[in-house]
């Protein structure tokens, strides 16, 4: 249930037996959520984190005429919102963008998790921190990158996160998003998004179609994003 | 809320929509056009190549 929880935690960091139990037992239920739903409402005083077990969620923002920024996508293995375990409430919504399936990890269960193993309450503050990062390198492409290295960026990124949960290789992954929702990832609108996978299609980059991203070239790709992976601190640092 | 493609001609070609949008009316799709364009239009700007054929 939580595997792809954990091959995202063990990618960085070693995880022992005993604190693969304590993080299991941490997850009190599931509960399935459908496409495009609301998760938690910005404002909301939280009591539990929300680990992602299945699907696509996000953070997202929202304007009083309706429009949306979404600040990072989660994919399965992510706690959506760990932060709530400090903050008790959120500054912004946690959407559905597919089918999810979520665990619950109440905050005093995460407390005791954390006291108990100290370790992991590194491991989760790394993940804050990492989380951190992510919102940075999005600012870098909303303020300075080109529609093309906006959303070039975002695939190359999805193509790491996803590979470490196993759901993503070389030639590409499954991204069941439409272009209004990556519009909205990037500060783009869905026309504008369409004519730059139109023009990413032409430089054979890569191609977004039914839900699929096929990785034509992913040096091109790397370069025409600027992308470095180093913002995903990749390194395996077990302690 | 009806589905409305917005599909763009220009000098550049044509970029079909195959995906549409979800609006309330013609006037909220009016709008998102205009929103669509200026957003294509505005970075073409930026960029120093603004091309209005079409």
């Amino acid at each position: 249930m939580i595997e792809r929880h954990l091959m995202r935690l063990r990618a960085r960091d070693t995880i022992s037996a005993e604190e693969e139990a304590a993080i299991r037992s941490v997850i009190t239920e599931t509960r399935e959520i459908g496409a495009h739903r609301t998760i938690v409402r910005a404002g909301t005083e939280t009591t539990a984190c929300t680990l992602l077990l299945d699907g696509l969620a996000c953070r997202a923002k929202d304007m009083r005429d309706g429009q949306r920024q979404i600040t990072e996508l989660n994919v399965a293995g992510d706690f959506i919102d760990l932060h709530g375990f400090t903050l008790k409430r959120l500054d912004h919504s946690l959407l559905a963008l597919t089918k999810v399936k979520v665990g619950v990890a109440p905050h005093d269960r995460v407390k005791e998790l954390v006291e108990a193993f100290p370790h992991l309450g590194r491991v989760y503050w790394f993940s804050t921190n990492l989380d951190a990062a992510i919102h940075r390198e999005w600012v870098l492409s909303l303020g300075r990158r080109t529609a093309l290295g906006r959303l070039a960026n975002l695939f190359c990124e999805l193509q790491v996160r996803l590979g470490l949960v196993g759901l993503s290789d070389e030639g590409g992954y499954d991204l069941d998003l439409t272009q209004a929702d990556l519009a909205e990832c990037m500060g783009l609108t869905p026309v504008h998004v369409n004519r730059t996978l139109r023009e990413m299609r032409e430089r054979e980059l890569l191609t977004f179609r039914e839900g699929r991203v096929t990785i034509i070239d992913a040096a091109g790709l790397r370069k025409a994003a600027e992308f470095d992976p180093a913002y995903l601190y990749l390194e395996r640092r077990a302690e | 809320m009806q589905r409305f493609y917005m599909h763009v001609h220009n000098g550049f070609g044509s970029v079909l929509d195959e995906e549409g949008l979800m609006l309330l009316d013609i006037d909220a799709a009016v709008r998102c056009a205009i929103d669509n364009i200026r957003s294509i239009v505005g970075e073409e700007a930026r960029s120093g190549c603004v091309d209005l054929r079409g």
